[in-house]
């Protein structure tokens, strides 16, 4: 999976926001924290749910169980507006 | 015995009714005694208009638009804390237009708005609490009329400001919450945007310049509080053909090329370049055109083909532009708000070097007068009478200055001063055109001025039948026209 062209990841402020263009299916703003700049930051080249999981265990100390449970939710939300190619 | 005749029946058949008021809702923008004077309300009205309206229960009320909404009008008592929803523009009848005053009529223009006052009190102190890193008072933001505010920083592009200080007190209203999160996407639009057009810039070997809001957002504690309509980038201006295929290559429709000192260009969403091949006009600010003219000297290199004025002469280039906007249609709140901000985050600025070149601009009092007041504003320190006049002069004008301002000191360009004799020697000029209008306008009879007189009879003629309310328009506004203290 991959992040859909037509967002692009940018931080402003010191912050992670993701911004459609024009062409995106959604017409908004997700703005998130470190959590998931890292997820963001991962899903500019093809990878997989696991990789995330394995590249946040390693940058932030916390139960796996519970990183886990915040990929999969943030996953699905970038899903759900179609921010992500499968 | 004469029938009685309803205020909208004598409004109807008069356009006009003239009434003594009741009541202190009004209070001190109406006073006891006070005449009013009614019209007939012409044009849709807007926030701060004070209509005369009927309640279904008959009663007539006299309060101001506080707020527009899709359910009608909130009205609102000058001296009343409880806001009326849902007035229809059924029940208007006419609006407030001026107040006869111990003999004397005023026009409700020239007479302070205490709701806009308030409004901006509140948006200032929000504002001022966003750029200063301070949290707002819960108590005053909890008794602010947050839809004035929003109204008034909307006009002044600060919606996103006052946002962010009122958010650190309480759940940020909707409006103001979409606001922030507009700016915040289209600010991070254009920095996405312009830093993949500067790099093609650099490949084509153009060199560029990024000018106002780009350079000065850096400055704001949190880019998110200046908003941007557009960005303005100044450029080599022998390259302008080649610009104009780079961006619309990118995908830009090129919306004005070669009309002014700029070109503009646009994509969706909400996307707007304006690439400059000089920073003024020479028709319209003379002085700073030949100040400007050889620009490229006053730049530093900052790599590939970027470049940036230094700190003073960006400064210099800021006041530059806010006197072209405030002698003209106004500038709102935000140029003064950049003041204070660069001001701050430049505190070593060479005075010696600024006051030599503010000198030879003749914009050294114009600088100083803008310093003192940002700082004063936006430190929330006390004003005179004089200060406090000049501040509301921008609150009034709104980010981009008003078209009422805009006609004011065309005339006043135009004329010089409001005597008679001002106002013969334009009609007669108008009249019997020549000069430089001539030579624009028909350079054929100014190369062949055998045919002057023809021309003399011919213009008048014609615009009797091409642009007749046009000429009436011209003519009233000439002899109504009177020059501001």
């Amino acid at each position: 999976m991959k992040l859909n062209k037509e967002f692009i990841k940018h931080t402003m402020d010191g912050q992670t926001v993701l911004v459609p263009t024009a062409q995106a299916p959604f017409h908004g703003l997700i703005q998130g924290n470190r959590t998931v700049g890292v997820i963001l930051d991962c899903l500019l080249s093809d990878t997989t749910e696991e990789e995330i999981v394995r590249a946040l265990s390693e940058r932030f100390d916390g139960d796996e169980a519970v990183i886990r449970e915040d990929v999969s939710d943030t996953l699905r939300q970038l899903m759900e507006i179609g921010a992500i190619d499968e | 015995m004469s029938k009685t005749k309803h205020f909208e029946d004598i409004i109807a058949s008069q356009g006009r009714l003239i009434y003594t008021n009741k009541g202190d809702s009004m209070f001190p923008f109406i006073q006891p005694r006070d005449l009013l004077v009614i019209e007939k309300a012409e044009q849709p009205l807007k926030r701060w208009d004070i209509p005369l309206y009927k309640r279904d229960s008959g009663q007539y009320v006299l309060h101001r638009i506080v707020d527009i909404n899709e359910n009608g009008y909130v009205m609102c008592g000058d001296n009343r804390s409880q806001c009326e929803y849902g007035v229809l523009q059924r029940q208007i009848i006419g609006s407030l237009t001026a107040i006869i005053r111990e003999g004397d009529t005023i026009p409700v223009e020239q007479i302070p708005n205490p709701s806009v006052v308030k409004a901006a009190d509140d948006l200032l102190y929000l504002v001022s609490c966003a750029v200063n890193e301070r949290q707002p008072s819960p108590e005053r933001c909890k008794a602010m009329y947050l839809p004035s505010v929003y109204g008034l920083a909307s006009a002044h592009y600060l919606t996103s400001a006052a946002a962010i200080a009122l958010e650190q007190v309480m759940p940020l209203p909707h409006a103001f919450d979409q606001s922030k999160k507009k700016a915040i996407r289209k600010l991070s639009l254009f920095d996405i945007e312009r830093e993949d057009i500067l790099r093609a810039f650099d490949e084509a070997g153009i060199w560029h310049v990024p000018l106002k809001g780009i350079v000065i957002k850096e400055l704001y504690p949190k880019s998110a509080m200046r908003e941007m309509s557009d960005n303005d980038i100044l450029c080599d201006p022998s390259k302008m053909g080649e610009i104009k295929a780079l961006m619309e290559r990118k995908g830009y429709v090129c919306n004005r090329f070669e009309e002014l000192n700029h070109d503009e260009y646009s994509k969706p969403p909400t996307l707007e370049f304006e690439m400059h091949h000089s920073l003024f006009v020479e028709k319209e600010m003379p002085r700073f055109a030949k100040y400007y003219a050889d620009i490229k000297e006053r730049l530093e290199p900052v790599g590939g083909c970027g470049c940036r004025f230094g700190d003073e002469d960006f400064y210099i280039y800021m006041l530059c532009h806010m006197y072209k906007h405030y002698t003209h249609a106004g500038t709102g709140l935000r140029s003064l708000l950049d003041i204070y901000v660069y001001l701050r985050a430049k505190p070593g600025l060479d005075r010696v070097y600024l006051h030599k070149e503010l000198k030879k601009l003749r914009l050294d009092a114009f600088e100083k007068e803008m310093r003192d007041l940002s700082q004063k504003v936006f430190a929330l320190q006390p004003l005179s009478t004089r200060e406090h006049k000049e501040q509301m002069r921008f609150v009034f004008a709104g980010t981009y200055g008003t078209e009422e301002r805009m006609e004011y000191s065309s005339w006043l360009k135009r004329l010089g001063d409001d005597s008679r004799s001002s106002k013969r020697r334009y009609f007669w000029k108008r009249v019997f055109i020549s000069g430089d209008s001539l030579r624009e306008c028909y350079p054929f009879v100014a190369r062949h001025k055998i045919l002057y007189p023809f021309l003399i009879v011919y213009r008048p003629f014609k615009g009797v039948f091409t642009h007749p309310k046009g000429i009436i328009r011209e003519i009233k506004a000439l002899n109504k026209f009177k020059k501001k203290d």
